[in-house]
């Protein structure tokens, strides 16, 4: 089977239109798309963005010849020359099983969506990382974080909740699409806790994703999409953190700032209940501090200005060589991340 | 390193992936499980032992593969593992 890479701008617009057919829309973030040719027409199709492989189509006159399967190995390979052995499918809860035949297990499922994973077990991980930290059977509470960069706003939260919870965890976001790399905002947060002898810092995995990367291509409008985005977010927490890890509580810091924030939580609140528990976001002067509030100001007013806001491990990294290179490259750009 | 994959999904094939672990694992999905997993895994461990091969996970996705192609695939992976390993 002979595969074509679309890189041309042309080529672009000829798998778009293809897309369209089937109500697809061609993402941003794709970062490879390949198609199969019948001589000259296009018959099917595959996408990648990093691990999630996206954007799949076949003509319906050609379905039935399992090209899913030829697409997905093609795409298997690809990924696993780039490193990536653990990948992602969403895809329509009515289709899901086209790629549990091919091996993939289904995560979590909500009325339209559902999850898939191959190369690698939620369960098996979550468990391989309760032995890594030595994590206990203990009941637990549980804050995931970005960090993107570490805040004394994050601190109070962690602080708070280690004063009530015997057990906590603090799971900071591994996946890369913060200005600040993860291993960065891993140490910063994992140093600014040593004091903290009942807290935990561990990383996310690749389980709990932002928004960025949740597809968006087969649902209609954005407010629907934001609640699918949290809906799955939520249910992999739900059903597998919480289990495996004894995770009895959740927190969350408060969101004055970020309407859309504001909406997963009421959506974790919906499904976790009692377990649910919102902490007031400290405040500076009144003006409650977020790392969104800390990146403007490193663009505009540079690193002195932030001192205030931020842990002293923050601002420390900051200062560093890796920091300079950071607060440069978010100067540079306009991106909200 | 990247992983070794070789093979496919389609019928009757069975895709082998092959990456660096601490200790020899072995994870067979198979669409024939009930029925074969026990010689798949045997087929897998003799042909990991010939090869003196410990210190690895082989995932094997297998979508119905005759014993031979399982066989075939595994060999190959290893050879190719064994390439870039070197």
């Amino acid at each position: 089977m002979l595969f074509h890479d679309i890189v041309l701008d042309e080529e672009k617009q000829q798998v778009k239109a293809f897309l369209n057919k089937f109500k697809l829309h061609y993402e941003e973030d794709i970062d490879q798309t390949i198609v199969i040719k019948d001589n000259q027409t296009l018959i099917a199709t595959a996408s990648t963005s990093h691990n999630i492989i996206k954007c799949i189509a076949i003509e319906p006159q050609y379905q039935g010849q399992n090209l899913l399967a030829t697409l997905m190995t093609e795409m298997i390979k690809r990924l696993a020359k780039r490193g990536i052995n653990h990948y992602f499918v969403y895809t329509k809860d009515d289709q899901a099983h086209l790629f549990k035949a091919l091996g993939l297990k289904k995560i979590v499922q909500t009325i339209d969506v559902a999850l898939l994973e191959g190369g690698d077990n939620i369960e098996e991980k979550l468990h391989q990382l309760k032995t890594d930290y030595h994590l206990s059977n203990k009941p637990k509470a549980a804050i995931v974080v970005n960090a993107n960069p570490m805040t004394k706003g994050h601190y109070h939260l962690i602080e708070t909740v280690a004063s009530k919870h015997a057990d906590v965890l603090v799971f900071v976001v591994s996946e890369e699409r913060s200005v600040f790399p993860f291993e960065s905002r891993f140490k910063i947060v994992k140093n600014a806790c040593q004091s903290l002898t009942n807290v935990t810092v561990l990383p996310t995995l690749d389980y709990l994703v932002s928004y960025a990367t949740f597809p968006k291509y087969f649902m209609k409008n954005e407010t629907k999409i934001r609640e699918e985005h949290a809906l799955i977010d939520v249910l992999v927490f739900k059903e597998y953190y919480m289990k495996i890890l004894n995770i009895q509580d959740r927190y969350v810091g408060e969101e004055p700032l970020s309407p859309m924030t504001e909406m997963y939580n009421q959506t974790m609140k919906k499904y976790l209940n009692h377990r649910f528990h919102i902490i007031p976001r400290k405040t500076l002067d009144n003006i409650p501090i977020s790392a969104s509030t800390v990146r403007k100001l490193l663009k505009k007013n540079g690193l002195e200005a932030v001192k205030p806001y931020v842990t002293e491990t923050t601002y420390q990294w900051l200062k560093t060589e890796e920091g300079t290179k950071t607060i440069a490259r978010i100067k540079d750009h306009d991106q909200r991340h | 390193m990247n992983n070794i994959v070789v093979g496919s999904l389609e019928s009757s094939d069975c895709l082998m992936t092959l990456s660096p672990h601490e200790s020899r694992k072995i994870t067979i999905e198979s669409i024939v499980y009930d029925a074969y997993y026990e010689a798949i895994h045997q087929a897998i461990t003799t042909l990991l032992d010939e090869h003196n091969l410990h210190q690895v996970h082989v995932l094997c996705q297998d979508k119905g593969a005759l014993e031979y192609t399982i066989k075939a695939r595994l060999k190959t992976a290893i050879l190719r593992y064994k390439e870039v390993r070197s």
